[in-house]
């Protein structure tokens, strides 16, 4: 079944909201996301467009800046929140995986 | 040396795993992409090394624009951010290169990379495929209804021989071609939601297609050059001039959209006047070829002299003296010698031969004995018994169709008959409304007969029988 928009986040979504915190060119998210994950995650050129186009009609993200072909972006609050509900998804994953490893090592 | 070259290579647009193997394999011969085509690539000479290629879309460009979009031109920014330079950019597939040894690739999510290329498929590839599709589909029925109904002209004749099997190879490549788009698009999304891409499928239906038409093209060619007969001289230059002139209008349509792109016509107006263009094109070429048609009688018999006229009722009839296997003579003295002898245009095909002709007197003497007779002689014994079936139903063409009674029997029919008179394997009578009439059709060896005697005086003996079999059945 195909994934619903936006309810879980892939990583390169969840990487290019967090750059996004504060106003940033799309452009370097390029580079902020290798940097930020120790090059863990990489996003494609291609991957990065369509996703901030698919956040601004989700208004995740608004323009704030242009300079030449150069757009900047920020998180609007719909965005924070989506990356909010992410992170407390994750989070409750990494407790309920500790709850378990935990239990077993006590017995 | 050659600094320059031009490659055949034909790919469905969205084969992109097939398109980079093709560009890097080039790039290590020392070739490095100028141009993308539909078939024809273009290549400069570099020094050959490994290059990366990567084929990926953008759905809102269209090939009507003049230049790119400030948003397509943000799209080459990003990706040359990231090293990928734009080789060339035709329509919605844009071709990027790179050349560092492992380059983080354009698209690195597998579910936007398969949405994208089917956005770019929904706007230009599969309308035009389901259009294709739909006009073929059209065109077989067409041709299938003809076949159904007079299998022996469709199967004697080259052209149409030939045009129907193109006509149904190509759908069949069609429809391989769009079903395993559908298939790709399915198993792909499904893929993708575990993270992995599936690439589109290859070329290879598009290239069966291709290769098809040209088998079947050189089919055709080797047929009538080999001395089959089928078409007049006529209906060959009609085809000719046809073929021609699509791809007059092709090159026309093509030259003038690229010729608005010049101009800096925007891309809403060059698609607007180069659809009108093509269409107004199509159908003067249409009108064109139907008036020819028309005029010059391409699909009738070729023309012959008679051999004297007659006014008959203010019409004039013709008088052949053609050499015919059998005549009236032959079979018995009619006492009368003014009749027309006319052996009709041959039609030959690799499957079939089909001849007919006819010994009719004067309008003005329709009682006096006369003779008309097909012989269909089958290369192949495949389609012996459609013939056979086909001439046995064939009561038709002359009489309306058969009509049935109340008790569903048809009123008028072959019906079988003695076939040893005739040295046949199998004959048939034709019975009309209980009345045994002096129409036949007699299987030989490879060979159908259908003979009618008309006229007075046709009392048929066994020595007439046996001299019919004689004369056409071998």
């Amino acid at each position: 079944m195909a994934r619903e928009k936006f309810k879980t986040l892939t990583e390169q979504m969840f990487y290019t909201l967090l750059c996004l915190r504060e106003p940033c060119y799309g452009m370097d998210i390029l580079d902020r996301v290798p940097a930020m994950t120790n090059k863990r995650v990489n996003i494609g050129s291609g991957t990065l467009y369509t996703l901030l186009e698919q956040f601004l009609d989700g208004e995740m993200i608004r323009e704030v800046g242009v300079e030449g072909r150069k757009r900047s972006y920020v998180l609007t609050e719909k965005g924070k929140e989506m990356l909010k509900t992410e992170c407390e998804r994750m989070t409750a994953q990494l407790a309920d995986y500790h709850k378990i490893f935990e239990q077993e090592n006590e017995q | 040396m050659k600094q320059t070259k031009k490659k055949f290579a034909y790919f469905v647009p969205f084969d992109t795993t097939g398109i980079q193997a093709f560009l890097e394999k080039q790039a290590r011969e020392g070739w490095m992409l100028e141009k993308a085509g539909g078939a024809i690539w273009q290549f400069r000479r570099i020094e050959p090394k490994n290059i990366h290629f990567s084929v990926v879309f953008f759905p809102n460009a269209s090939g009507f624009d003049p230049a790119p979009s400030e948003a397509q031109q943000s799209f080459f920014d990003f990706c040359e951010h990231t090293g990928w330079k734009l080789a060339s950019s035709d329509g919605k597939r844009q071709i990027f290169y790179n050349e560092a040894e492992d380059p983080t690739p354009i698209e690195t999510d597998a579910a936007l990379e398969v949405d994208t290329i089917h956005k770019a498929a929904k706007k230009d590839y599969l309308p035009s495929c389901l259009a294709f599709l739909a006009i073929l589909l059209m065109e077989f029925l067409s041709e299938f209804r003809f076949m159904c109904t007079d299998p022996i002209a469709v199967l004697s004749n080259n052209f149409s021989l030939f045009a129907g099997i193109d006509t149904l190879l190509t759908l069949l490549m069609l429809g391989i071609e769009l079903g395993s788009y559908y298939l790709w698009y399915h198993r792909a999304r499904a893929a993708a939601e575990l993270g992995t891409f599936k690439a589109p499928p290859s070329s290879l239906a598009r290239r069966m297609t291709v290769f098809c038409l040209i088998f079947s093209l050189i089919g055709f060619g080797a047929a009538q050059f080999f001395g089959s007969k089928g078409v007049s001289s006529n209906a060959a230059l009609t085809a000719l001039i046809t073929l021609a002139g699509v791809g007059l209008i092709a090159a026309l349509v093509i030259g003038a959209s690229k010729w608005m792109k010049r101009k800096q016509f925007s891309a809403k107006r060059n698609r607007a006047v180069t659809i009108a263009l093509a269409v107004v094109c199509s159908w003067l070429l249409v009108i064109g070829v139907v008036t020819a048609i028309v005029r010059y009688d391409c699909f009738a018999a070729s023309e012959k002299t008679p051999a004297e006229t007659y006014e008959y009722k203010g019409h004039t009839i013709e008088v052949y003296h053609d050499k015919l296997p059998l005549t009236v003579e032959e079979l018995m003295d009619p006492g009368y010698d003014a009749y027309s002898y006319e052996a009709y245009d041959v039609q030959e095909s690799v499957l079939l031969k089909y001849e007919e002709a006819s010994q009719a007197p004067r309008m003005d003497a329709l009682k006096e004995p006369q003779l008309f007779y097909s012989v269909t002689t089958v290369k192949t014994p495949l389609v012996y018994d459609l013939c056979k079936e086909a001439a046995l139903r064939d009561v038709s063409t002359l009489t309306g169709h058969p009509r049935p009674n109340d008790e569903g029997d048809l009123l008028d029919q072959f019906v079988p008959t003695d076939p040893g008179p005739w040295k046949a394997k199998e004959a048939y009578q034709r019975v009309f409304d209980g009345e045994k009439k002096t129409w036949f059709v007699l299987c030989y060896d490879g060979r159908i007969v259908r003979i009618i005697f008309e006229g007075d005086d046709w009392t048929l003996n066994d020595e007439q029988m046996a001299l019919v079999g004689e004369k056409l059945g071998k």
